[in-house]
């Protein structure tokens, strides 16, 4: 009842809760929070004292593998799900009352979370748990690939096939949708994280160094390509000489980098390769006029749309924004499902 | 989905555009088709601004993207042409059930509120309507009963003159004026019987008299008697007189010791209903026989039409208790 009544006082949300980071849009007021899903924990470890957050966010990625004895910084969430249910209310709690704020209640919103359509039973309910333990009035859930090709502006609700591929921080997630519901969907455990690890194991194995994950994730954006051009670019990298044991700078240059991401970019082409062959004949012909759309942060790796037309033969595009289609999209699922309810797209 | 053709201005269209990159290119349609792995009617669409035919917005701009890489133009001029027509806003959702209702539930839900307020204020009303009227001193009287020898007004206020009560007891007269002493500021009602089974449960009615003023002054004799009443408010009934009878006979109960009794005539009517004590007398008239219950049996005497009846018809073998009819056959036999 006192829920209810705070609802008076919130906004709907639709929560993008990412591996690599966590978006909330608000309705009317667009994204209103894109920070990295990162929590700093703090823990007396002389008294053994309860654990208290540090820091979330922003704040608390910058602490990432800088932290002393007493701080951790952790990633709640590992493949698109949640691996620390406690931090995850926490993290959410936190980012929901930042929304929220100059507000005399505590908010208690209807949250719309897009959840990884691979996703166990057990994994969604841990998700809808902590959205209610961090406020939350009422909750639904829907697989990530709808609400990003909502966000995308794909016709969803047409009777012709749409292909979205979503490559998020932990998760790939590629659908066949028609008519507002999903025909084909699978998801690989590849995403943004793994090219970051690829990274850093190439140049462990091929350079004896070894380099951090935000500087794994620097390189990655900066150099980072999924197809060879005719551009070489390259980038100095600070690291810690296994041999040695000292810290010393080298560089890398594109094609190096496209090498490294070889294995996690042919699981998701071949994830896609996948889908095709499952897709119904009628919906694969739409798909072959119409193509794919790329959503998620990992559509911004350079060429990776060229990557996937060239070995799916397909046109691929990748989606204005496609960091914050989930979340958009998400949010144009709240509105709908205040019109027909929440059995709309498949919410949960 | 409904994308409105772009209004050509002075400057090339991007259609126009497109068409003279391909021709400079020296291309046909087909073979720019073939080349962006598409049909030749999606290039013809692109050339002449035919956006509805293409799809959403997120569609138009694959192949506009495509085309013009295969054209060898800027991508950022291409897109920002594109987005100088204005059409690239995502298509509106819908859903893909058509029987589904428009009109979901959600909308709806907020007439829930007032109805239920309307249904409670009638049902409010409607209690409100049923209820008896309350009198200035708050008691209420059930439906069915009435007050019998005082005007219920001349209680409302404590200055006007309260009439005596009015009820034939000679019996307890005596005994209420010994009590008076002890009983004060309530007055015993007797009311009237609507029906014979539900009188033991709701025969009188107590009145809370304030001690000061004219009315207590007036009617010490009246509260005395009032408060005799009540005491012995069950034997009222017994000899309240019932209506008139042919053929009345006369029974009267006389006991040692505590007792309950229940006497009914022939018409069912209940003559007496009541635990009476030791040394207690009570005379009934009604319509023979009667049908008697006696909890103490053997401290009871019983006198029939005059004729006292033997022990052996109202006291039992065994134990206390007794039910037994009295008919005229008794005094015939004796």
């Amino acid at each position: 009842m006192f829920k209810r009544i705070r609802g008076l006082f919130s906004n709907d949300l639709s929560i993008d809760l990412g591996t690599a980071n966590t978006l909330i849009y608000v309705r009317g007021a667009g994204i209103v929070l894109d920070e990295p899903s990162v929590v700093a924990v703090h823990q007396d470890v002389n008294r053994g004292g309860p654990r208290t957050v540090a820091a979330v966010g922003i704040e608390a990625k910058r602490m990432l593998g800088r932290t002393p004895g007493n701080l951790t910084t952790i990633r709640p969430l590992k493949d698109g799900v949640i691996a620390d249910f406690v931090v995850t209310e926490k993290m959410l709690q936190h980012f929901i009352r930042k929304v929220h704020s100059r507000r005399f209640f505590n908010p208690s919103p209807r949250v719309l979370i897009c959840v990884p359509c691979g996703s166990t039973q057990v994994e969604r309910r841990a998700i809808r748990e902590s959205a209610i333990g961090a406020g939350a009035r009422e909750t639904y859930l829907i697989p990530e690939p709808m609400a990003a090709a909502i966000g995308a502006g794909m016709p969803v609700d047409e009777a012709r096939g749409s292909m979205v591929l979503d490559i998020g921080g932990g998760t790939s997630e590629v659908a066949v949708i028609s008519l507002n519901g999903i025909v084909y969907s699978s998801s690989v455990r590849v995403g943004g994280d793994r090219f970051d690890d690829a990274i850093i194991n190439y140049v462990r194995r091929n350079f004896g160094m070894l380099i951090g994950e935000p500087t794994a994730e620097r390189i990655k954006h900066e150099i980072g390509s999924a197809y060879p051009g005719s551009e070489v670019r390259e980038i100095d990298v600070k690291g810690r000489n296994l041999a040695e044991g000292v810290p010393r700078s080298f560089t890398l240059n594109s094609n190096e980098i496209l090498e490294a991401l070889q294995e996690p970019l042919s699981a998701i082409v071949s994830s896609v390769k996948l889908a095709l062959e499952a897709t119904p004949p009628e919906l694969a012909a739409d798909v072959a006029e119409r193509g794919i759309v790329l959503t998620g942060g990992g559509a911004l790796l350079r060429d990776l749309d060229k990557l996937i037309m060239e070995e799916s033969g397909l046109n691929v595009v990748v989606a204005e924004d496609p960091l914050t289609c989930v979340a958009r999209g998400g949010g144009r699922v709240l509105e709908m499902i205040d019109e027909y309810g929440p059995d709309v797209f498949a919410t949960e | 989905m409904t994308i409105s053709k772009p209004d050509l201005n002075d400057q090339e269209s991007l259609g126009a555009w497109l068409r003279e990159a391909r021709l400079a290119h020296g291309f046909d349609i087909a073979l720019a088709a073939r080349r962006i792995r598409t049909r030749p009617a999606i290039i013809q669409a692109l050339e002449t601004d035919n956006y509805p035919a293409l799809g959403a917005p997120v569609f138009i701009r694959m192949y506009l993207l495509r085309y013009g890489e295969l054209l060898g133009l800027a991508e950022h001029e291409v897109l920002g042409r594109f987005k100088a027509l204005g059409i690239d806003n995502p298509p509106p959702l819908r859903v893909a059930d058509t029987l589904r209702p428009q009109a979901g539930s959600g909308d709806l839900r907020w007439l829930s509120y007032p109805a239920a307020l309307a249904l409670i204020g009638w049902l409010g009303w409607t209690v409100t309507q049923q209820l008896p009227e309350l009198n200035a001193d708050g008691a209420t009287l059930p439906q069915g009963f009435e007050l019998t020898g005082i005007n219920p007004d001349q209680l409302t206020a404590e200055s006007s003159p309260v009439p005596p009560i009015m009820i034939e007891t000679p019996g307890l007269q005596a005994e209420a004026e010994a009590q008076a002493s002890n009983h004060t500021d309530h007055i015993a009602l007797a009311l009237s019987e609507p029906e014979p089974d539900t009188v033991q449960s709701s025969t009188s009615t107590q009145l809370p008299v304030t001690s000061s003023g004219p009315l207590s002054s007036r009617s010490n004799g009246l509260t005395a008697m009032g408060s005799a009443i009540a005491s012995e408010v069950e034997s009222l009934e017994a000899i309240q007189p019932p209506e008139p009878v042919i053929n009345e006979h006369e029974l009267v109960l006389e006991f040692t010791d505590e007792c309950w009794v229940e006497v009914y005539d022939a018409d069912g009517r209940r003559l007496v209903y009541a635990l009476l004590g030791a040394n207690d007398r009570r005379v009934v008239q009604g319509t023979a026989p009667f049908s008697i219950r006696l909890g103490n049996a053997p401290a009871a005497q019983i006198t029939f039409n005059g004729q006292y009846v033997e022990p052996a018809v109202h006291i039992p073998s065994r134990g206390s208790v007794n039910r037994f009819t009295l008919d005229t056959s008794h005094n015939d036999a004796q």
